[in-house]
């Protein structure tokens, strides 16, 4: 297994969007560290790539996806894999990253990430799928924990559970998504604190942080299209107290502000986490 | 109780979501994940025809349309092509051109893909602001690689001989329409079979679609200063639309 490609430290970023090219290719985007989406890019040859190559050049990166549908019962598309090694290749960013989640079947694929059972059958096949893209690509993959709003009969396993044993079977990494972690254990009246002291935090890379909204069922469904709750903030400083200093990313997909609130936001988490302690005192 | 493969698990999930029965409240959130993000995809390829039959009209539309056409690739870039055809059954209410509007859209969005495919899919002022920010970019579109793209538009419209037509009737109902349209700043031109559409362009679709042109006559896209001072492009009127930046003309 090959090393991660780059070294970034404890910095806090966002993810790029369209809106904000102008924004990043000037520079004016104050943050070290960005997060840009595999599946916007995937189908346009590198040669055509101009605003990513700058973005490259001025920012740590991490590419995130979610089209390999980890957790389907098919195989890891080779197609889809080829491509992404041209992109990781041209890019050489410091994490590569999925989710916990598979999004279509049969030749299918949705824009969302589905949740499915922690069971022994749903380990084994995510691992085979796991170890397919770590073993083609040559990187450590992070996987990021779910927000699901429902859960299957036939679970057999907690998600830290599950994560821990995935980890252990296939090397693969965690990006932990703090709101992920809150709408999850909101939804299913679990502790968040128990998952916090149970996951492996060693193998944890990198934090996701994001907005979120509740249904009229007071389901929380992960939108990334508000602020990052005072709930949200609370548990990424515990998550610190636990885990230790991480890479983060601000994520807003929907309603996108202007740059500088989500450059606020980013000066906001690197805040808690240089003094976390406080934060948590605060707050109890 | 009977445990079900994992495949199983998921095949009963895709077909419950899009049948839309007995789905739990948490399983809803997930059709509507799916929807939210087919309708952003398609919204921003099929711009015009989004503009001319209603937001309301085009969601119901997406929320079919993903039923039948899933995605096959987990690159949802060029998501879409059978729309078109796909709607030209279900929009009997509106006018039979809307088919065309959204070919037309689709052809567009494909050309500029072609062109600039990783500044998708900015709005085309932010794209203006950015492409003036990039001077490369606009070198690096080479006029020599415009004028061997065959544009499937060119297909699409053929020989539009805007200098046939009647200007004095449409002068005046260009007019009158720039009042209620102040932001409208450019025209565009397009035909299908024995209809004539005429809808409005900003700067930067005006800036491509000349591009484009070049070296053709199939499009003409003119600023409407220069329009209303010229002497030419006769059009007969019959109906507008109810969006403000279309209205549609038969010659």
């Amino acid at each position: 297994m090959g090393q991660l490609l780059r070294n970034v430290s404890e910095h806090v970023g966002v993810a790029v969007h369209p809106q904000h090219y102008v924004d990043f290719i000037s520079k004016k985007v104050q943050v070290p560290f960005v997060e840009i989406h595999l599946e916007k890019i995937i189908d346009i040859p590198p040669p055509f790539l101009n605003v990513f190559e700058k973005i490259r050049d001025f920012y740590n990166l991490s590419l995130h996806s979610v089209g390999f549908s980890m957790a389907g019962a098919d195989p890891v598309s080779k197609e889809q894999l080829i491509k992404a090694k041209r992109i990781l290749d041209w890019l050489n960013p410091s994490f590569f990253s999925e989710h916990i989640s598979w999004s279509g079947i049969d030749g299918k694929f949705y824009p969302a990430p589905f949740p499915f059972p922690y069971n022994s059958e749903s380990l084994d096949i995510i691992c085979r799928n796991i170890d397919t893209v770590q073993n083609y690509l040559g990187i450590p993959l992070l996987m990021e924990n779910s927000a699901s709003t429902f859960a299957f009969d036939e679970s057999t396993y907690e998600e830290w559970e599950f994560i821990n044993k995935m980890v252990e079977r296939t090397g693969c990494k965690i990006l932990l998504d703090i709101s992920n972690l809150l709408i999850c254990c909101n939804n299913f009246k679990k502790d968040t604190f128990a998952y916090l002291k149970n996951l492996n935090r060693d193998a944890v890379l990198q934090y996701h942080i994001a907005g979120y909204t509740k249904s009229e069922d007071n389901l929380l469904v992960d939108s990334h299209d508000t602020n990052i709750s005072k709930e949200s903030w609370e548990l990424y400083a515990t998550a610190i107290s636990i885990i230790g200093k991480k890479p983060t990313i601000i994520e807003w997909d929907g309603y996108l502000p202007s740059i500088s609130i989500l450059e606020n936001e980013a000066k906001k988490a690197q805040a808690i986490a240089n003094d976390y302690e406080k934060f948590i005192s605060n707050t109890e | 109780m009977t445990m079900r493969s994992l495949y199983q698990i998921q095949n009963d999930f895709l077909e419950r979501l899009f049948s839309e029965e007995s789905l739990q409240s948490g399983e809803k959130v997930s059709l509507d994940t799916v929807q939210n993000r087919i309708y952003a995809l398609l919204s921003r390829t099929y711009k015009n025809t989004l503009v001319s039959i209603g937001e309301n009209e085009f969601r119901s539309l997406s929320n079919e349309f993903v039923k039948i056409f899933p995605p096959k690739t987990p690159s949802y870039l060029t998501y879409g092509i059978e729309f078109p055809d796909f709607l030209k059954p279900r929009l009997l209410e509106f006018p039979d051109f809307i088919e065309c509007i959204a070919r037309f859209d689709w052809d567009y969005a494909s050309s500029l893909r072609e062109i600039a495919p990783d500044i998708l899919p900015l709005d085309s002022r932010k794209l203006l602001s950015f492409l003036r920010n990039k001077k490369q970019i606009l070198k690096f579109q080479p006029s020599v690689r415009l004028r061997k793209y065959k544009c499937p538009v060119i297909n699409l419209i053929p020989d539009f001989e805007i200098n046939s037509f009647d200007d004095k009737k449409l002068e005046k109902n260009v007019k009158k329409n720039a009042k209620n349209n102040s932001s409208a700043t450019h025209l565009l031109f397009y035909r299908s079979q024995n209809e004539v559409c005429v809808f409005s362009v900003d700067q930067y679709d005006y800036t491509y679609l000349m591009m484009l042109s070049k070296g053709g006559t199939c499009f003409e896209a003119l600023e409407y200063t220069q329009r209303l001072k010229a002497n030419y492009c006769p059009l007969k009127i019959l109906r507008y639309c109810t969006s403000k930046s279309l209205l549609c003309a038969c010659c």
